[in-house]
């Protein structure tokens, strides 16, 4: 039996937190783990919203979703049968299209 | 960007600039917050739980939901009224996970870069799906160390493994609610905190105690003075023991003057029980000796009637003579596709009126028993008649 319990912060309501969905796998070009990196720019138009993510030399563009259910975040208790949830996702930027290279100016403009 | 492969590194204002040019993007289009995204310094070991209102709800209230299953069970998640199937579920996509992030329809004056943070990236969840709680093992376990008698009951004791509530909600793959329901459904009451049914014969000799003592008194089965049957019967019956046959079969009267003082059978309840005491010893009945032994067994005033045997017996009405026999729904596989192909094993078609009693309990708002008749069986008229059968034509 493993329980599974809201975080006590004595807010009340548990943090909200964020996801972001991208088609595939990010790695960095040499394989270096992941921590601590710098992974790309968000940005969103004015006019309709929409999500613009850029890493490296690839543009998604993107939508905001709701989840139809909510993701709760639990990570176990050390030494105890026990998840605590630390937060919850109700919102996410999904990036379901594949990633557009950007081409650098010069050799277009030929 | 070889810039992307060291760490520490931080995005300026200028970085961005240009990144919008190389884009062809112009940056009278894009709202003036930019986030740039960083992975964090350490990725926390987070898992994906999927939640429904009802989950989520539980959870803000305070209330604790658990994963129940030992190591050769797919596990639950119970809330206190409800039982879900977890599986875990992948994705090809990579779910990642921001502790704060500004969307798009979101106000902000904010014209500063606002670095992001991710805290983990996902491939999985836990994915959960409302089910019907398992309850097989409940009996199982039950069963094993029922309550025999006074004299028996040391070397139950010594021998078997007892249960309190706190215990069977840690073991049965149902939700508190569902298992008090289960444990009333079956009977089952407590001997010093411990959750315990009655072995069958005991229960019968038990219940005779109070048949026959009705019946010696000549007392109407719908008025019984408690006064006297408790003292009466406390000599025969430890008083656990009466008090629960007395709550299981009986119920206060109805009448104002009687109400506090007399009790009534419930008919339907004695009149199963006496059935099953007849059944359960022989392989099967013929139907016309049956009923008249059945309409015998049970108290003066009582009229026995094969309704109230729903899903407990078989009745064959395609052999000469017709036949009855025992055959309790309980037993059945819980699993919904076991349990067809067992009954198309004991009986090759059925008509709704047959099957209905063993369906019932696996049917959901969803999938009413109709619905399950039509998803997993055939459906076949033999004149005029309507009967269901297995969907795979094995003999």
């Amino acid at each position: 039996m493993i329980l599974v319990k809201l975080i006590e912060d004595g807010l009340g309501s548990p943090p909200e937190w964020a996801a972001l969905e991208v088609q595939g796998d990010l790695e960095t070009r040499r394989h270096t783990p992941l921590e601590r990196q710098y992974v790309g720019d968000l940005f969103a138009t004015i006019r309709d919203g929409v999500p613009i993510l850029i890493i490296g030399h690839h543009i998604l563009y993107g939508k905001a979703q709701t989840f139809d259910k909510p993701l709760a975040v639990m990570k176990k208790k050390p030494d105890a049968d026990e998840y605590v949830v630390e937060a919850i996702v109700t919102k996410k930027l999904l990036f379901k299209n594949r990633p557009k290279p950007i081409i650098a100016c010069h050799s277009n403009d030929l | 960007m070889s810039q992307n492969d060291i760490s520490n590194y931080v995005r300026t204002a200028e970085d961005v600039k240009k990144v919008i040019e190389h884009a062809k993007l112009s940056e009278n289009d894009l709202k003036p917050n930019v986030q740039p995204i960083y992975f964090g310094e350490k990725f926390e070991n987070y898992k994906l739980l999927q939640l429904d209102e009802h989950i989520l709800s539980d959870l803000k209230c305070g209330q604790t939901v658990v994963f129940k299953g030992d190591h050769n069970e797919s596990a639950v998640l119970c809330t206190k009224a409800k039982t879900y199937d977890v599986k875990e579920a992948e994705t090809s996509n990579s779910i990642l996970l921001l502790p704060e992030l500004t969307f798009p329809d979101e106000d902000t004056n904010n014209t500063e870069l606002t670095s992001r943070k991710v805290v983990g990236i996902f491939h999985t969840y836990f994915e959960v799906k409302p089910c019907k709680p398992r309850l097989k093992k409940l009996r199982n376990l039950l069963e094993k160390c029922s309550y025999k008698g006074s004299e028996l009951e040391k070397e139950v004791l010594a021998s078997n493994e007892m249960y309190t509530f706190e215990h069977l909600s840690a073991i049965i793959q149902a939700s508190d609610d569902q298992l008090k329901d289960a444990l009333k459904e079956m009977g089952a009451f407590q001997i010093d905190g411990n959750w315990r049914v009655l072995e069958f014969d005991y229960e019968c000799r038990a219940l005779s105690f109070l048949l026959n003592l009705i019946d010696e008194q000549s007392w109407p089965y719908n008025t019984i003075p408690m006064d006297e049957t408790l003292n009466i019967l406390g000599e025969l019956l430890p008083p656990v023991i009466l008090q629960h046959i007395i709550d299981q079969y009986s119920t206060w009267c109805v009448s104002s003057n009687l109400s506090q003082t007399h009790r009534s059978l419930i008919e339907d309840k004695v009149c199963r029980f006496m059935a099953v005491g007849l059944l359960r010893p022989c392989e099967k009945f013929n139907l016309t000796d049956f009923k008249t032994a059945w309409q015998g067994s049970v108290p003066e005033g009582m009229t026995t009637n094969l309704k109230q045997l729903d899903g407990t017996v078989l009745v064959d009405q395609s052999s000469h003579p017709q036949t009855i026999c025992y055959f309790n729904e309980q037993d059945l596989p819980d699993d919904i596709i076991d349990r067809f192909q067992y009954l198309f094993q004991v009986r090759s078609k059925w008509t709704l009126n047959e099957i209905q009693p063993f369906l019932e309990k696996l049917s959901t708002d969803k999938l009413n028993v109709n619905n399950l008749l039509a998803k997993y069986t055939r459906a076949t008229n033999v004149d005029g008649v309507r009967f269901y059968c297995s969907k795979h034509s094995s003999k």
